[in-house]
């Protein structure tokens, strides 16, 4: 079999497929899933994209092969690669529009869930039925005769259960609409539920895929039909107020009275606002929402479900619950559907919960052939390690410095936040590139990340992070006794004010890529390993896929991996979520992947402490072990190493 | 029969730093004291060279000494209140290879004496011996910040060795050395990493590695052994296996630090002789960071330093 | 080299059946990797798997045990050169000779001296290990044994090249395991057979490495594996050459005629020249150490010093949870809280004694763990201090009722004045800043 390179754009992803192979496969390879309504039957014309060049073979022209010469518009299910091609893939195509601020990196293999045929079952689906009305030949009961109708459309030998208010709207409704409606299902592992029953036309089934972080709350309103996602939202989880980490807040919900029930309100109104502004984006109304997949670390799924936490915070540092039993939506107070299905992925302990399951999911590191690590940063850190054959993970606490809180100056990723800063030394001046390019308000993570980098290579900082007292700019100044920097005077910010990083500030981001640098190493030394051995790294968490790999190697944030080896994957929390929204094998596969999955507490590993301690320089301690950096830096420090 | 030796193949050894500068070099100095340049584990003799033996100073303070117990004070009978003449003694009677004063008088917290002042100690101590001299700050970071350039100027040339360096104020310290001539002692709290970073950081200041001396906060027998002497022991691994930013000599104080333990100065019958006890627990804490890798040990009691004289002596035997 | 983790998951099932205890199979070889379990835990691995995972691992040194029953000791089976590696396991014996030749009353006189040499440490009894019997040749070995045997429980070590001196000893005291003192070059075919017949540990002394290695193959011949090394050295120097020759030969090289435990007889005439001597043979690797010097004041450093070789660098290592004076506290003075992680609380001690203030300071059982981390593993709340303040009759020691807090744990301050009825001021972050804390808060220095 002929081999071929597919190139799609504007991603620049190539795959390497064979010649016969759909483009609407070959995307699912690139990780772009495509919309397929009619399930590649040729019939919806959804899988639309571009053929820029190359060769192909059109099925539905029976097997015609054509040279592309000028861009033409193709059906990808109905097109197959005859030779290396160029595939431009409009946006209205795409299942998950691009918006990396609120979502990020899907591999092939988690793609693969959402191809048709493989997905099994949405959390929820709306269905036709078609049925015979009764008669005295036909004297099956209503209900029965629903349930034959579904297992025939869809759901075979599938049980199906129903709520009582349900059953009761049975026989009126179909014989108000004629034996033929849609019937709206939830997937609640063992049994589907009948949640609803309306005409066949009826709006579309949507579900909400949410990242409960600490920090911040992502959420995506998707069409569960197509896997459609209509619209992203993201917010400050309101619970920063109570405590900037899990463990406050499980101090705060304890010491205080119904402290445990204001946290869980404060995240349900912080869902629920999300939800609002994805219906009032789209237009759709709140019935529509009938499935809910929510991936956070342990202590936010506990809160969020109102159980106590406690046991979190102590060793051995049990999650309350690894995969909760489906609950609806109603009793936790969401505003959605009522009965809808809410779906939490599972935790593989206290400190490291569904949000890396999802993340293990969505960057098909449990099918990985080579040695895979997955860093999460976020208020935790997480690690995984593994590929196919096992999975490790541990937990830091780096604190939320690189989610913007706690800083001052710091912001989430939205408009206005600025992704790149250079301070120029010689020129006194500063540059920077916001997000939307909107007036400078303040900096998210990769900001801070190209600060620490820049503000070292300018001397304004040290290799411990102490800002230099004598270095010479009015920049350099001092606030109730502790030294600051202006990174941007007032005149060029959109608050007026002028955006300073503080001397305490710069030692908390120090701390937080120490942490993470330090759980990396101890979990790579408890396995025997060496980072030269990692083939793949996902950066998963605060970071936008803007990230400058080799500035996050500079501070020392990452280990000294070759940048093409390094992927900037976003939020995978929610990426995991998506996919278990849409398909049953993936919450299968996600469940066990999370049994499968070895935890590793750091605090009984005797070196982290002093790989914590080595971390809290730029890059490190050990030069040695930023191999790539080792000759700039000579250039530099003027032969650092001088030992005569 | 012939046994094969199982001898180490180090890659690198300790640098050597010299303290003090005689008329030759531009100052003042009768003698110099030369640290390091081990190649091996300490007083590994079949494994590779040990240049320079053990080097013993002792401490003088630049205020009298409140609260010392009588075995301690006994010694020094009547020059505890004057620093120059205490140096005088250490270095005459009791063999001192060279002297460590200590500024604690600067302290805030005790008289807190002028820079000036401390330079006139500085200086007159400097008339009244002929060794090098070390010159050691009293620890509250913005004060040494004033007193040791200072006292640095007034030593100008004389190639002392400026304490301490630490992560939040060696710029001042640094800047001082390198100006007058001097050598700088990086300090931690026992922490290998810290340790070098501070070496780092003094280098990236400018301060070659041939005028830094380290100094971990070690405690004493009893008091931080279980670490110190396993940090201690690292850092001579770091510095053999390579490691230039661990390379450096490495100090240890040993008088202050034992006299500190309950066990060296308490009534305590079951713990035998009260006279003997501070001594024995010095010269221990001594030799265990000898045979950790120390260059330098700084005593207090002169017959602590007396026999850990012969401890070098007898380990130099093979 | 030992195995890594991932190499050992090779070898296992892969199955993640949970029989072993642990979840997965890969965790299970993190334990075996750790040597914090044993192949035979998992029911499932395969012989070869056995051959593999266990074929090279016969220890490099062998253990030896003196004496018999509740103080005996195991000595040696040490796996590495440098305690930050992995930590020395057992710790070296400190022997101390009595002489034999000397009037009953007076070797009485002597083992007395020895059993009350005995020194609480933070909870920890610390003392001589062993008595180390020296026939003067003149037949009274036996009569030692005898009147160490009525008057001690601790083993003996028999120290006689005389065989027949030896057997009489044995007849005497064989029962409790003593250690035979030893072979040379000259006695080692009559002392062979008496190690075996009274089934004791035997020394092999020489005066050189060399000369020691000929003995060991001799006594290996004969079936021996109980023994310890002796090189006679006598200056520290040889005495560090020695030791660390042995121990890498042992372990790095896998020599086994240098596998044993080690003895050093210290026997400078100055008694602290001789407390130098053993000092620096615990330090560096020997399994016993024999000296004569027997007051308190030499011990106390040498037991005091042998525990901190002997303490694991890696593990944090605790004080007693109780209420500590610092200066000559009273009834005004101000009560600190901290934890019980040493580290921690000599800092707090240290940097409090240092302001010359007196000061009672609580130290809480946080399972040896510093405060920030005691916090967060829910180990340091309001409750606990609060039990701690009852436990340990805080009120009974002052008048005021005004507890310090650390800084760091700032958030417990309500709670605790909540649970322990207490006003509770919070004091600085860093110990360092304690001296201040207590000028602004007026409390004098003394
Ligand atoms: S018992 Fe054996 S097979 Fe089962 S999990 Fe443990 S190591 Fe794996
Ligand atoms: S036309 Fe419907 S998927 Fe291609």
């Amino acid at each position: 079999m002929k081999q071929v390179r597919v190139l799609f754009e504007p991603d620049g992803v190539v795959v390497e497929g064979q010649a016969g192979e759909l483009l609407l496969d070959l995307a699912l390879t690139a990780g772009l899933p495509l919309l397929s309504e009619c399930g590649g039957q040729g019939t919806c014309g959804s899988c639309r994209v571009q053929v820029q060049s190359g060769r192909v073979r059109f099925l539905n022209r029976s097997g015609l092969e054509e040279q592309i010469a000028a861009p033409q518009e193709v059906l990808a299910c109905q097109t197959a690669a005859a030779g290396d091609l160029v595939v431009h893939v409009p946006p209205e195509t795409r299942l998950c529009p691009p918006d990396e601020r609120i979502t990020g990196y899907m591999g092939p293999e988690a793609a693969a869930f959402l191809r048709p045929g493989r997905t099994g079952f949405a959390l929820g689906e709306r269905t036709p039925v078609q049925l015979s009305p009764p008669s005295f030949d036909d004297p099956t009961p209503d209900w029965e005769r629903l349930l034959e109708g579904l297992r025939q459309a869809r759901y075979g030998r599938r049980n199906i259960t129903a709520n009582l208010d349900v059953l009761r709207e049975i026989p009126p409704q179909l014989r108000a609409l004629d034996f033929s409606v849609s019937a709206t299902l939830v997937d609640e592992g063992c049994h589907h539920r009948l949640i609803a029953l309306g005409q066949p036309e009826q709006e579309e089934a949507l579900g909400l895929a949410v990242d409960i972080g600490t920090s911040n709350v992502k959420a995506e309103l998707v069409q569960l039909r197509t896997g459609r996602v209509l619209a992203g939202a993201a917010q400050l989880n309101a619970q920063v107020r109570y405590g900037e980490d899990v463990i406050s807040r499980i101090i705060w919900a304890q010491e205080h009275e119904r402290g445990a029930d204001e946290l869980q309100d404060a995240v349900t109104s912080t869902v629920n606002s999300l939800i609002e502004e994805l219906l009032q984006e789209t237009g759709a109304s709140q019935d529509q929402i009938i499935a809910v997949s929510c991936a956070g670390n342990a202590t936010m799924i506990s809160f969020r479900l109102g159980i106590p936490a406690d046991a979190i915070r102590r060793a051995p540092h049990i999650a309350p619950v690894g995969l909760p039993p489906m609950i609806s939506g109603a009793i936790l107070g969401l505003q959605v559907h009522p009965q809808a299905a809410v779906f939490c992925l599972p935790a593989i302990n206290g400190y490291v919960g569904g949000d890396i399951t999802g993340g293990i999911l969505a960057t098909g590191l449990f099918e990985a052939d080579s040695l895979t690590l997955l860093i999460d940063v976020g208020t935790n850190g997480e690690i995984v390690i593994g590929s196919k054959d096992w999975m490790v993970c541990c937990s830091c606490s780096a604190g939320p410095a690189f989610e913007g809180v706690g800083i001052e100056c710091g912001l989430p990723a939205r408009p206005g936040a600025i992704e790149s800063l250079a301070y120029d030394p010689d020129q006194d001046r500063t540059t920077v590139r916001t997000i939307g390019d909107d007036p400078p308000v303040g900096l998210c993570g990769n900001g801070l990340v190209e600060t620490l980098a820049s503000l070292l290579d300018a001397r304004v900082i040290d290799r411990v992070g102490n800002l230099v007292p004598d270095f010479p700019s009015p920049r350099m100044r001092e606030a109730n006794g502790e030294p600051q920097f202006v990174l941007l005077w007032r005149e060029d910010t959109a608050t007026a004010k002028d955006l300073v990083l503080r001397q305490g500030e710069i030692d908390n981001l120090l701390r937080a890529k120490a942490a993470v640098f330090a759980a990396v190493s101890t979990l790579l030394e408890e396995l025997g390993l060496d980072i030269a051995q990692i083939d793949r790294l996902y950066l998963a968490g605060a970071f936008g896929s803007h990230l400058d790999v080799r500035t996050a190697v500079e501070i020392g944030l990452l280990p000294d991996l070759p940048a093409e080896r390094v992927t900037v994957a976003g939020n995978t929390a929610l990426v995991g979520a998506y996919i278990t929204l849409l398909s049953s094998e993936a919450r299968e596969q996600v469940s066990s992947l999370a049994r499968a999955t070895t935890y590793v507490d750091l605090s009984t590993a005797s070196h982290f402490m002093e790989e914590f301690v080595a971390a809290q320089m730029l890059p490190h301690t050990d030069l040695e072990r930023f191999p790539s950096l080792v000759s700039s830096e000579q250039g530099r420090a003027g032969g650092s190493s001088s030992n005569t | 029969m012939e046994l094969e030796l199982p001898i180490e193949q180090w890659s690198d050894s300790v640098s050597t730093v010299v303290l003090g500068a005689t008329s030759e070099d531009g100052g003042t100095r009768t003698s110099t004291v030369t640290l390091g340049g081990a190649a091996t584990l300490p007083f590994l003799d079949f494994e590779g060279e040990a240049p320079n033996p053990p080097v013993l100073a002792m401490e003088v303070l630049d205020t009298e000494p409140e609260g010392w117990p009588e075995p301690l004070a006994a010694p020094f009978g009547d020059v505890l209140g004057d620093p120059a003449a205490w140096a005088a003694r250490c270095v005459e009677e009791f063999d001192a290879d060279l002297i460590c004063l200590k500024l604690i008088g600067a302290d805030p917290l005790r008289r807190d004496a002028s820079p000036d002042e401390c330079a006139e100690t500085v200086r007159k101590v400097l008339d009244a011996i002929g060794v090098p001299l070390i010159i050691w700050g009293c620890g509250d970071y913005d004060k040494d910040n004033e007193v040791i350039p200072v006292c640095s100027q007034v030593a100008a040339g004389e190639r002392c060795l400026l304490g301490t360096a630490r992560e939040d104020n060696y710029r001042t310290i640094a800047a001082s050395a390198l100006a007058d001539g001097h050598l700088v002692i990086g300090e931690s709290p026992l922490d290998i990493s810290i340790q070098k970073q501070v070496n780092i950081l003094l280098t990236e200041q400018g301060v070659p590695g041939d005028r830094i001396v380290m100094y971990q906060v070690t405690g004493a027998v009893g008091y931080g052994v279980e670490y110190a002497y396993s940090i201690l022991e690292r850092t001579r691994l770091a510095a053999l296996t390579g490691d230039t930013m661990l390379g450096m000599p490495m100090v240890s104080i040993v008088g202050s630090e034992a006299w500190k333990a309950k066990e060296a100065w308490m009534e305590e019958p079951a713990w035998g002789s009260l006279e003997r006890r501070g001594i024995l627990w010095e010269a221990a804490t001594a030799e265990l960071f000898l045979l950790a890798g120390t260059d330098m040990v700084i005593f207090w009691h002169p017959e602590a330093l007396k026999h850990t004289r012969w401890l070098a002596k007898d380990l130099s035997k093979s | 080299m030992a195995l890594t983790a991932v190499e050992i998951y090779k070898f296992l099932p892969k199955t993640n059946c949970g029989d072993c205890g642990v979840a997965t199979c890969l965790a299970f070889a993190m334990k075996l990797a750790q040597k914090q379990a044993a192949l035979d835990e998992c029911p499932h691995v395969t012989e070869e798997a056995k051959q593999e995972l266990e074929g090279s691992a016969a220890p490099p040194m062998a253990t030896v045990t003196v004496g018999r029953g509740e103080r005996e000791l195991k000595i040696g089976g040490e796996t590495v050169l440098f305690r930050h590696d992995e930590t020395f396991h057992n710790p070296c014996g400190l022997a101390v000779t009595l002489d034999t030749s000397l009037p009953d009353e007076q070797i009485q006189q002597r083992i007395e001296q020895l059993e009350a040499a005995r020194y609480d440490r933070v909870g920890f009894m610390l003392g001589v290990d062993l008595i180390a019997l020296q026939d003067g040749g003149d037949g009274r070995l036996a009569q030692g044994a005898r009147l160490a045997g009525e008057h001690s429980s601790l083993p003996l070590v028999l120290m006689s090249t005389d065989a027949g001196a030896m057997k009489a000893a044995l007849e005497v005291c064989a029962d409790g395991r003593p250690l035979l003192c030893g072979a040379t070059t000259d006695n080692i075919e009559a002392m062979l057979p008496l190690a075996k017949e009274y089934n004791c540990p035997l020394v092999l002394t020489a005066d050189s490495l060399e000369s020691l290695v000929p003995l060991s193959e001799t006594a290996a011949e004969a079936g021996s594996d109980q023994l310890f090394l002796d090189t006679g050295a006598q200056e520290i120097g040889r005495i560090q050459s020695d030791q660390t020759i042995i121990r890498r030969m042992a372990l790095n090289k896998k020599f086994r005629p240098l596998g044993f435990p080690t003895l050093v007889a210290c026997s400078a005439a100055d008694p602290t020249q001789q407390m130098l001597q053993a000092c620096s043979a615990i330090a560096k690797y020997a399994g016993i150490v024999v000296v004569d010097v027997a007051d308190d004041e030499y011990l106390l450093p040498l037991v005091t010093a042998r525990m901190n070789i002997y303490t694991d660098p890696q593990k944090p290592i605790q004080v007693e949870p109780g209420i500590y004076p610092v200066g000559e506290p009273d009834e005004d003075s101000p009560v600190l809280i901290t934890t019980n992680f040493s580290l921690t609380y000599y800092l707090v001690e240290g940097d409090t004694m240092a302001s010359k203030v007196p000061a009672h300071i609580l130290a809480v059982d946080t399972n040896g763990t510093s405060v920030m981390t005691a916090w967060a593993a829910g180990d340091l709340t309001a409750e606990v201090i609060a039990e701690h303040i009852e436990k340990f009759d805080i009120a009974d020691k002052v008048s005021h009722k005004t507890l310090v807090l650390p800084g760091g744990v700032a958030v417990l301050q309500g709670k605790l004045e909540e649970e322990a009825g207490w006003e509770v001021k919070v004091g600085p972050r860093e110990s360092s800043a304690i001296a201040q804390f207590f000028r602004e808060q007026g409390w004098a220095a003394k």
